[in-house]
């Protein structure tokens, strides 16, 4: 199965997408969803691609549907919500490829251009620093990974249980 | 519920070129313990000034303000502020700057970045610690200045137009995360003013709603809040309030 | 608090210190050269020399540092301080520095009672008065645009005084000093080459230095010598630029307010620096050596304890410390003014020198000169940076060109020029047109490649759409468009213009001066011994008088009017 690339859109939005279809009985036409939100279509359809992807929104037809997943973050707690985050990305592909080579690294992390050499070599379609940028903020969001631009380096986050 | 701050004829006139131009003319207003209280109006008519005197960031022309029952000089340390901008410093990791009014708090690097952890968790930041602003989204970087004016644990929190600069799936997500925290009975604050143009916002939010009028600033009415949390944004009530407010504006 | 802000000055020490000791090195340990006017130049003492002419270079810019932050910080913050400072700045900006060293060295060398140590000072104090002005006046910039919310966002968390010099000031202030400090050194190896060697009392004293080596080599004859020292200059300029600024400005980036999206398109000249892979490979292992240098932990700052101690004085105390510290700055300033009121009193008594009729046609004549220069840079810069601003491929070859080439001193050319002009008719005004030239040329050709570079691209090609080619297209388009820039340059231009005419009208020349009439000769011959101190100060003043009121009546006009006029906005 071909590796799919992250839509350049941000956690926030998704679970936004998230509440509103929740407002409405959990199902709304996209097209009309796009009109209500006053937001560019082409914008919303990667909000959805990205929520589809992480399996709180499903799209028969035109319209987008509120999964029980998608449900069940928005009823839970934050930390809860991460959590249920988390499970979700380490599904995909992207995700796994990129920590199998953060925990095969030396102190399981390694500098940042790697990162973007080995997403430009598993998705040459893509722009690598979007993509990056999206993997990042989506892997900080779900606690998997981080980094920093002091030290230019990705670095594999520790599961640290807080209180 | 006692007011735990009062304004007493605020007046607020700037000197300009062509001569004074009045902000605000004698507002009057009483902030109860534990409410939230939402400012609406149309821009231009001073809420955001009015929310910066409260703050004690501006000086009134004239008026009063009292908090917890004393007058106050000069900025008010028992409140946190949420900004539109985020008014978050770029060369500082998400860390820092919530840990910036901390250390001006005097406490040591242990506590501080332990009560700085505490916060970026609670606004579901952690993750994100060294991160620098410019590489988050709006909807995360307004997450830094919310976590930043709750680690002081001020007794009121001040959101001036918090989720205008933000699109509307984000804004929503955030106000739903806001409603959450504002349950949650850890939370050292529970009185919270926010200053919005946004009715459905205000009336989501709010317990009551004071509606300012422009040229110069005044209010016209208050409003008191009674629809049950969690509240539906779809249902007849809600829109009834919604289109009550919108007509006092206009 | 980890705070990396300490990770630039501890890295730019470093770099500093290493340069500064490989030089000295290789040069096999300092030796302070004895006697005065014997200084030998051969290839084998330039590394000693360069090593002199870089310290004095350091030790400027520390001073100016030192004098521009405050100065800055107290313009931006201090309403009332803002009102005085600021139009000084101003006048100090336009003012030719060079004009002042006659004085400056005077002064110095007889505070020191005719030391070399003197000569030390006044050289680096004219280096000093050519970088720290444009330095201040960039901080001054950067506090005044720090938004509003970012002071009102500190203020409610409780953030003051130290801690928000730290935490706000000092870093807003981070890109404008790298960027104003590349200038200002490109500043100060202008007048450190002019001002190795000066003339005081019945002997000629040279400092060690580059700039005496190419003076010394240049009057003896010897091309090849004077060419080799004028590659080493290069060599350490271009080091500079690879090792110290270009590093600091990417570091600098950090320190910017963006209100756009974070993916910024890194510029054309930066793309092109990165291609080059010597370039790359020597800028990782520069941020690794400073990712490791921050990792060390020193305390640059003073110890917070103290700092609190301070903060904790009650705030009467802090007042009357900070009126205190005003007073005695007041009564410093008030003294000087009055001493240097009485003294310019003494010398300006009438009678006046009979030379002092001399100064109207004198300025004339310096005017002309630089009209002429101006003109010739015109007419290359224009279509140079026409014809390159509209071609991205040619930009990635001018820009950087220009770049270093702007970055060398063309005052170490000075040499070459005379060596070659002096000998044909008129050759002296030839000479000084052309020195004269290469103070001001760099300037006009930077700003107008941005200029012309920025045009929108849709506007280009509305203009080509519409069939409007070469000078119609020209003169519908590129001129205006570019005609702000054109302005700023000339303004920046003419500034550096008059200060080489300083240099460029009187020039001493293997035993001989060669001279034409004009206000740069007059101001030189005032310091042949003994000396017309009257004169000094009258062509000084005459020509600073000239320069406020051509800048405040002509070039600022003007700069309104094509700025009002020609400005595009979206």
């Amino acid at each position: 199965m071909p590796i799919e690339p992250l839509p350049s859109t941000g956690i926030s939005k998704v679970l936004g997408l998230c509440e509103i279809l929740d407002d409405h009985q959990g199902k709304e036409d996209v097209y009309r969803l796009a009109q209500d939100l006053h937001m560019p279509f082409g914008e919303l359809l990667l909000v959805i691609k990205g929520a589809e992807m992480l399996g709180m929104v499903e799209t028969p037809g035109g319209d987008a549907v509120l999964t029980p997943l998608g449900k069940r973050a928005l009823e839970s707690s934050m930390n809860e919500k991460k959590a249920l985050l988390r499970q979700a990305m380490l599904k995909l592909k992207v995700f796994q490829h990129v920590l199998k080579l953060l925990e095969n690294a030396q102190e399981n992390e390694v500098p940042a251009e790697v990162i973007l050499e080995e997403l430009a070599v598993l998705l040459p379609q893509e722009q690598p620093r979007q993509l990056f940028t999206t993997l990042l903020n989506w892997g900080r969001y779900g606690e998997i990974f981080g980094y920093s631009r002091d030290t230019d380096q990705f670095y594999l986050q520790k599961p640290e249980k807080t209180p | 519920m006692p007011a735990i701050i009062e304004l007493e004829h605020i007046t607020k006139i700037y000197p300009r070129p062509e001569g004074e131009s009045q902000i605000l003319a004698d507002v009057s207003l009483e902030v109860m313990d534990g409410e939230v209280l939402a400012v609406v109006g149309p821009s231009g008519c001073g809420k955001s000034t009015l929310l910066r005197i409260i703050h004690g960031l501006i000086p009134p022309s004239a008026g009063v303000v009292r908090f917890a029952g004393r007058a106050q000089d000069g900025i008010n340390l028992s409140c946190g502020m949420v900004f539109q901008s985020f008014a978050l410093l770029p060369w500082l990791t998400v860390e820092q700057n919530v840990m910036v009014g901390l250390e001006a708090r005097g406490l040591d690097d242990e506590t501080c970045r332990k009560r700085a952890m505490k916060y970026i968790d609670k606004v579901g930041l952690d993750g994100n610690e060294e991160a620098y602003p410019r590489e988050l989204s709006g909807g995360m970087k307004q997450r830094v200045g919310l976590a930043r004016a709750l680690a002081v644990e001020p007794k009121v929190l001040l959101m001036d137009e918090p989720f205008s600069a933000l699109d509307a799936l984000t804004s929503i997500n955030l106000r739903e995360e806001l409603i959450d925290l504002w349950g949650d009975p850890a939370l050292p604050v529970d009185t919270i003013v926010i200053v919005t143009h946004l009715i459905e916002e205000a009336v989501e939010l709010a317990d009551r709603i004071v509606v300012l009028a422009s040229n110069p600033g005044r209010i016209v009415e208050s409003i008191k809040v009674e629809l049950p949390r969690p509240r539906e944004r779809k249902s007849p009530e809600f829109s009834a309030l919604v289109d009550r407010v919108f007509s006092l504006i206009v | 608090m980890k705070f990396s802000f300490t990770q630039a000055a501890r890295y730019t020490a470093l770099v500093l210190l290493v340069l500064a000791g490989a030089v000295l090195l290789v040069a096999g340990g300092v030796r302070y050269l004895p006697a005065r006017g014997e200084m030998p130049a051969e290839v084998r003492h330039l590394p000693v020399y360069a090593a002199w002419s870089f310290l004095r270079m350091l030790i400027a810019y520390f001073f100016a540092l030192a004098f521009s932050i405050p100065y800055g910080f107290l313009a931006a913050t201090n309403k009332r301080a803002e009102k005085v400072l600021l139009p000084l700045l101003d006048i100090l900006q336009s003012v030719p520095v060079l004009g002042f060293f006659p004085a400056a060295v005077f002064f110095f060398v007889s505070l020191t009672h005719g030391s070399r140590l003197g000569v030390e000072m006044a050289s680096i104090f004219l280096i000093f008065t050519s970088q720290a002005w444009n330095i201040a006046f960039g901080c001054y910039e950067a506090l005044t645009t720090i938004p509003q919310d970012s002071f009102d966002a500190l203020a409610s968390q409780g953030v003051h005084g130290w801690q928000r010099f730290r935490i706000l000031y000092l870093p807003a202030c981070v890109p404008k000093l790298v960027y104003n400090s590349i200038l200002s050194w490109a500043g100060g190896w202008y007048f450190l080459i002019a001002c190795e060697i000066i003339s005081i009392g019945p002997t000629e004293a040279a400092l060690p230095g580059l700039g005496s080596f190419l003076k010394r080599a240049a009057a003896e004859g010897r091309v090849g010598l004077t060419l080799t020292g004028i590659a080493v200059l290069i060599a350490i300029v271009v080091a500079m630029h690879l090792f110290i600024w270009r590093p600091l400005e990417s570091w600098s980036e950090k320190f910017r307010y963006e209100f756009a999206a974070s993916t910024v398109a890194p510029s054309r000249l930066l793309v092109f620096y990165r291609e080059l892979r010597l370039v790359a490979y020597i800028g990782r292992t520069a941020r690794r050596l400073a990712a490791y240098v921050a990792r060390q932990k020193i305390r640059l700052f003073p110890p917070r304890q103290v700092i609190a101690d301070l903060e904790a004085l009650p705030p009467l105390w802090r007042r009357i410390v900070g009126r205190t510290i005003g007073i005695l700055a007041s009564a410093c300033a008030l003294y000087i003014l009055v001493r240097a009121g009485m003294a310019l009193v003494v010398v300006l008594r009438p009678p006046w020198p009979h030379q002092a009729w001399m100064i109207p046609a004198a300025l004339g004549a310096s005017f002309l000169r630089l009209l002429v220069a101006y003109i010739l840079a015109l007419a290359w810069t224009i279509p140079v940076a026409v014809w390159a601003g509209n071609r991205p491929r040619a930009m990635r070859i001018v820009g950087p060109f220009a770049q270093i080439a702007s970055s060398v001193p063309a005052t170490s050319l000075f040499p070459l020029i005379v060596m070659f002009a002096i000998h044909h008719r008129g050759g002296t005004n030839i000479a000084a047109v052309l020195l004269v030239l290469t103070g001001m040329q760099w300037y006009i050709l930077f700003n107008l490649l941005a200029g012309v570079h920025a045009i929108p691209g849709d506007l280009k090609e509305a203009t080509r759409s519409l069939g409007l080619t070469g000078w119609r297209a020209f003169k519908t388009l590129t001129l205006p468009a570019m005609l702000p820039s054109l302005i700023t340059g000339s303004i920046t231009g003419w500034g550096g213009g008059w200060n080489a005419l300083i240099l460029s009208e009187y020039l001493p020349y293997a035993g001989k001066v060669y001279s034409v009439l004009g206000i740069g000769t007059l101001l030189q011959e005032a310091t042949v011994p003994p000396g017309n101190q009257a004169m000094m100060v009258l062509s000084l003043v005459a020509m600073v008088v000239v320069i406020l009121l051509l800048n405040r009546f002509f070039w600022r006009r003007m700069y309104n009017w094509a700025a009002d006029l020609y400005k595009i906005e979206y």
